[in-house]
């Protein structure tokens, strides 16, 4: 693929004060995704190229600015302009950025046409239609400096707060109508007001950042991009409710974003913005992290309280509530990271500010990841409201294949799958609720053609029955039982009244299930019932899966008039499958066949028929 | 003042005190609601979701054992709605739940299958599939059946609960969840002491005790000399295994022994009147020092101090346990009934309300060479049950013929005949007093005495949870006497007694065993000229206290 530059307008241009005393500044993204793309490398390489060319220059580490799609992503600064995005760049042609962005000051980029496609940012619709609040300095600032940070306006959030009073500060974001992120949707303020009048010694504030939806990974790229918007936020709550210590549960499986975290954090201590009397306010406050061992269940947090405290990851009854029962006992009050990300942005703005964009009772932006078969995956910030036609269609630029999208499964394992003649429904808590999903963490899979929805909602099940705890009946057994029914089906085994089985047994998992991991995890099977039932019915009744997933169900045949016998077919068959006769056809033997495909994908003359 | 509250069940409006959960409520006001990973003493925990009921307002069923009631509540029990979801939350138990009622011991007695009929489920709509996890087998008293196990964690909890052993947690992830031991490594190579309060709160027969009468009954088709020594609790409550209830005992237990084989019995008294001597004569020597002695006798406790607070052994008194030293009686042909056994082919087995002591006696100490298999109560009625044994006739307690250490069965009253007859031995009399401070409910218990001017505590305690408090300050009491049983109550509350094992069975067992040595003439164990003998005659031939070290 070939390197697009986006050039970015004139309002986008960066704090003077992020130039240094450099002319240049070039920011190289790298997070855990874009580490898989050699950005290590290639940021060596624009290193040894700047050395080369004695360019007066300041090389950045940054974060990711969520354009997935065309990792790796370079930028580059000049103090009074321009200002290019690159994306695409790999190890063999990073070397092309530097003389690229020194050609096109000197109006000589010709040279590049056919290397370097150069376009407006403000033309690209998956940047241009963002509404981007937490993620605007995401992939811009360097996560390990606190200065860039400070020049960016961070931490006048936590000045703000602290000349406040806590009720002060809590009744800011109430007013704010901002909504926790991470699943249900509870009044962010509404909970702290409940651990601030909890009376006791010792309150602790959590930052819930283990992030384990299949498909969303928003808290991690923008924790890895901007550490300090969260340790900033988390500080604010402390103050709040009133807590001097706080955590940040992160996932050992997200290393670079706990070493960014806890970089942060020395960093913020050396300078002040944490540990003893922080500002002159007589207000103290310290921040450890927690390595998780990653269970999808410590998204409910009495769960993740108990791993905390070095116990197995289980969620309790409520009531007692964390806020007047939480770790060790304590008034606890827990958010996730894209929640205090907008605390900070609140404090420092105002929540006027904050509630200007977003639907009635969804305020505020959210960033959703796009993943699935979409053209533009990636993450990408938009107001609440937003419909799923924008951000598919719009933003996401459609399928990634050219099938024609059926549905989207949106807030992962426990959310649900929507249909498309749903797709100009606004995005917030509650209309997603009444569809059957849940707004979850805000993962967006893209799901077409080629998706059979009986094998999504089995993976989405196999999933939730193996991070289940095992406390809870419902939850252990029920959903196994539905997982082997699914199983069955897809095995072309189901029968007409595994549907009701289905649907009863859901009902039950929902109606009895001690935290939300096992009521929720029914939402893919009824919504795909509900919405995708005929496909159901032809895996049942007609033994055939329509996008030819469900491999127990094909059949791989050869056109025999297509057929060439080239042998190619033959001598790829792992399994020995395909024979020949005397007569000279070659035919798969179906005793055999393990159905694996191979034999279609390297057939030349496309004579493998499946049915 | 308990403040009230309004609530209303099923249409009917209560009062009821605030505080209490739904469950409570629903009991007080004579409501049922099933129940199953709810236990008396333990944390509720919410797991098996049975007794959910529905409340108005509440966008899902809510666990009654583990939500509050709150004024104005609504609460619906019996709605088809929670008909619905209670009946599949069991089938979905039932139909993980290896059935092999005909071989358990448990069967009629088995919390499943109450439930089940309480709830009219005659036949589990969904799919029966056991997972194959096997038994561990690696302790000696108790086994885990993994196939057996609704992982209701009522185990979990006694265990950490109530003896702060945490041998047992979950492990592994949803459908493979498991109960067991850190590492899945086995009983027998974790933390667990034996004491068997999980086989007592179990409510199928998952965690249970490991039976022994196999090896007994291949011994005796080996013509080997079966000598049994019964425990006196054995006639008292085996009955409840049956329907008795506690106040009575058993007539002729011996007939019921002699029809399954075992044609040699001796009641344990004479092992427990020399253990008593024993203590009390080592207690003697500590007085006008500043030590501490810990009772030895039960085993779980033994186990729970070695496991726990090995630097504490050497507090620990050195006298065999009091069932060994039955057995080593027998084996030097001092009991006057026994004096023409063939010592090649013997073999003595123990029938005791302890499960721990099926692991003691393979010990270094003992080898397993003194007493050579122990089977409880509980497994003792197991065996009645499988012979359809009907013969059992009630026998009144008050013609029940016992000795003074009975009272050794309940927590408190192995201190009091210590004392007792350390003071006999002296020349003192026991203050009456003592015997209610030391033999009661409650779970920790201390006084003090003073003999010959000195100052001596006495601390009891009952649950390891109540022992580890001790132990942890045991150095602030020297010099002290110190009782620790592992079992709620002691004895009569043992890992092998009979199921349902409760508060209000074990207040009833504490009854007895006081009614029955008031009712004894002469209370005295050492001024009993046949103990003194027999004390002398064990002493000469070296069979009282341990070989080695713990």
């Amino acid at each position: 693929m070939s390197i697009i530059a986006y050039l970015r307008s004139e309002n986008e241009k960066l704090p003077k004060e992020l130039f240094y005393e450099y002319e240049y500044r070039i920011m190289v993204g790298i997070s855990t995704c874009s580490l898989t793309k050699r950005a290590e490398e290639i940021k060596k390489i624009i290193e040894k190229d700047l050395i080369d060319k004695k360019m007066d220059a300041k090389l950045a580490i940054v974060g990711c600015n969520g354009m997935c799609y065309s990792e790796v992503l370079v930028e580059v600064a000049r103090i009074n302009g321009p200002n290019i995005l690159y994306t695409n760049i790999n190890p063999e042609n990073a070397h092309l950025i530097l003389d690229h962005f020194i050609n096109y000051i000197s109006n000589n980029q010709s040279l590049f046409q056919s290397k370097i496609q150069i376009k407006e940012l403000k033309d690209e619709p998956f940047y241009a239609l963002q509404e981007r609040r937490i993620l605007e300095y995401v992939g811009r600032i360097d996560p390990y400096s606190l200065n860039e940070y400070l020049m960016i306006g961070g931490y006048e959030g936590l000045k703000k707060a602290l000349s406040m009073s806590p009720e002060g500060v809590i009744n800011e974001v109430l007013s704010s109508g901002l909504r926790g992120r991470g699943g249900a949707g509870f009044p962010t303020g509404k909970k702290w007001k409940f651990a601030y009048e909890s009376k006791s010694d010792q309150k602790y504030a959590i930052c819930n950042a283990d992030e384990g939806d299949p498909g969303a990974f928003m808290n991690r790229l923008t924790a890895e991009g901007s550490p300090f918007m969260i340790i900033e936020g988390l500080t604010i709550m402390g103050y709040a409710i009133g807590a001097n210590k706080g955590y940040i549960f992160v996932r050992a499986e997200k290393p670079l974003m706990a070493e960014r975290l806890e970089t942060a954090i020395t960093l913020a201590k050396k300078k002040g913005f944490l540990g003893e009397n922080i500002m002159n306010s007589n207000f103290s406050f310290d921040i450890e992290v927690i390595l998780s061992a990653g269970a999808f269940v410590c998204g409910e947090e009495t769960a993740m309280i108990a791993a905390i405290e070095g116990k197995r990851a289980m969620p309790r009854p409520r009531p007692p509530y964390p806020a007047s029962k939480g770790l060790w006992n304590k008034p606890t009050c827990i958010n996730n990271v894209e929640t205090l990300a907008h605390v900070s942005l609140i404090l420092k703005n105002g929540s006027n500010w904050f509630s200007q964009v977003g639907s009635e009772k969804s305020k505020g932006t959210k960033v959703f990841c796009l993943t699935g078969s979409i053209a533009k995956s990636g993450a990408v910030e938009v107001p609440l409201g937003t419909t799923i036609r924008k951000l598919i269609f719009d933003i996401g630029g459609g399928s990634s294949n050219g099938s024609i999208i059926k549905a989207v499964q949106i807030g992962g394992p426990s959310g649900g799958c929507i249909p498309s003649k749903y797709f100009d429904y606004e995005l917030d808590y509650e209309s997603l609720q009444s569809l059957g999903a849940i707004m979850g963490s805000g993962g967006l899979v893209v799901l077409t053609e080629s998706n059979c929805m009986v094998d999504v909602a089995k993976y989405f099940l196999t999933f939730t029955s193996a991070e289940s705890c095992g406390k809870c009946t419902p939850c252990r057994i029920g959903l196994t039982k539905m997982l082997n029914k699914l199983i069955e089906i897809t095995n072309g085994k189901g029968r007409i009244e595994d549907i009701d089985y289905l649907i009863n047994i859901s009902r039950v998992i929902i109606d009895s299930s001690l935290c939300a991991l096992g009521q929720t995890a029914p939402n893919p099977i009824l919504t795909t019932i509900k919405y995708f039932k005929e496909e159901y019915l032809e895996h049942i009744i007609e033994k055939k899966c329509r996008a030819k997933v469900c491999t127990s169900l094909l059949k791989y045949e050869i056109d025999q008039e297509k057929c060439k016998k080239c042998m190619v077919c033959v001598k790829n068959c792992p399994n020995k499958a395909i024979e020949i006769e005397e007569g000279e056809i070659i035919f798969i033997n179906q005793d055999k066949c393990i159905k694996c495909g191979t034999c279609r994908i390297v057939c030349p003359f496309n004579a493998i028929k499946v049915s | 003042m308990i403040s009230l509250v309004n609530i209303t069940i099923n249409g009917k409006k209560y009062q009821v005190s605030d505080g209490i959960t739904i469950l409570e409520a629903i009991k007080e006001v004579g409501l049922y609601v099933p129940t199953l990973c709810n236990f008396e003493g333990l944390s509720n925990t919410g797991a098996c979701r049975i007794c959910i009921v529905e409340v108005e307002g509440f966008r899902n069923l809510v666990p009654s054992c583990a939500t509050p009631v709150s004024d104005g509540m609504v609460i619906w029990t019996d709605t088809p709605r929670v008909q619905y979801a209670r009946r599949m939350v069991l089938e979905m138990i039932a139909s993980e739940h290896k059935f092999d009622c005909q071989n358990c011991p448990r069967n009629g007695n088995c919390e499943l299958q109450k439930i089940a009929f309480s709830l009219n489920v005659d036949y589990v709509s969904l799919e029966h599939n056991v997972r194959n996890k096997g038994i561990d087998t690696t302790n000696k008293a108790i086994i885990i059946d993994f196939d057996r196990c609704i992982i209701c964690g009522r185990c979990i909890r006694a265990c950490s609960e109530i003896q702060t052993v945490y041998a047992i947690d979950y492990a592994f992830r949803g459908y493979n969840t498991l109960v067991t031991t850190p590492f899945n490594e086995g009983l027998g190579n974790s933390n667990c002491v034996s004491c068997g309060l999980c086989t007592l709160v179990c409510p199928v027969a998952a965690i249970q005790e490991r039976t022994s009468f196999q090896e007994v009954k291949n011994d005796m088709d080996n013509k080997f000399d079966i000598v049994s020594i019964i425990d006196p609790l054995t006639q008292l409550y085996i009955g409840e295994e049956f329907g008795f209830s506690s106040g009575k005992a058993i007539k002729n237990i011996n007939k019921f022994l002699k029809s399954i084989g075992l044609k040699k019995i001796i009641k344990s008294y004479d092992g427990l009147n020399i253990s008593i001597i024993g203590e009390a004569k080592e207690l003697m020597n500590i007085l006008n020092s500043n030590e501490v002695l810990i009772s030895a006798q039960c085993p779980a406790v033994l186990d729970f101090i070695k496991k726990f607070f090995p630097e504490k052994i050497e507090m620990l008194s050195k006298i065999r346990n009091s069932h060994i030293i039955s057995a080593s009686l027998i084996r030097e042909g001092l009991l006057k009934n026994l004096k023409n056994i063939r010592k090649e082919k013997l073999r003595i087995l123990s029938i005791s309300p302890c499960l721990a002591l099926k692991n003691e006696i393979w010990k270094p100490y003992y080898k397993g060479e003194i007493l050579n298999y122990v089977i409880s109560i509980r497994e003792l009625a197991s065996i009645a049950k499988l012979k359809n044994y009907q013969d059992f006739e009630i026998l009144e307690l008050k013609d029940f013929k016992t000795f003074p250490s009975i009272l050794d069965a309940i927590s408190g009253g192995r201190a009091y005949l210590v004392i007792k007859t350390l003071l006999e031995i002296l020349g003192k009399e026991v203050n009456e007093k003592l015997l209610e401070t030391l033999c009661n409910i409650n779970e920790v218990k201390s006084t003090s005495i003073k003999i010959n001017g000195s100052k001596l505590n006495i601390m009891v305690a009952n649950t390891l949870g109540a022992c580890r408090k001790i132990l942890e300050e045991i150095d602030n009491f020297s010099p002290a006497y110190i009782e620790l049983r592992a079992c709620p109550n002691g004895c009569i509350g043992g890992g092998g007694q009979p199921i349902p094992s409760l508060k209000e069975n074990r207040k009833i067992r504490i009854e007895n065993i006081l009614k029955l040595y008031e009712n004894i003439n002469k209370k005295s164990i050492w001024k009993t000229r046949y103990s003194k003998i027999l004390y002398k005659n064990a002493y000469e031939k070296d069979i009282i206290m341990i070989k080695g070290e713990y």
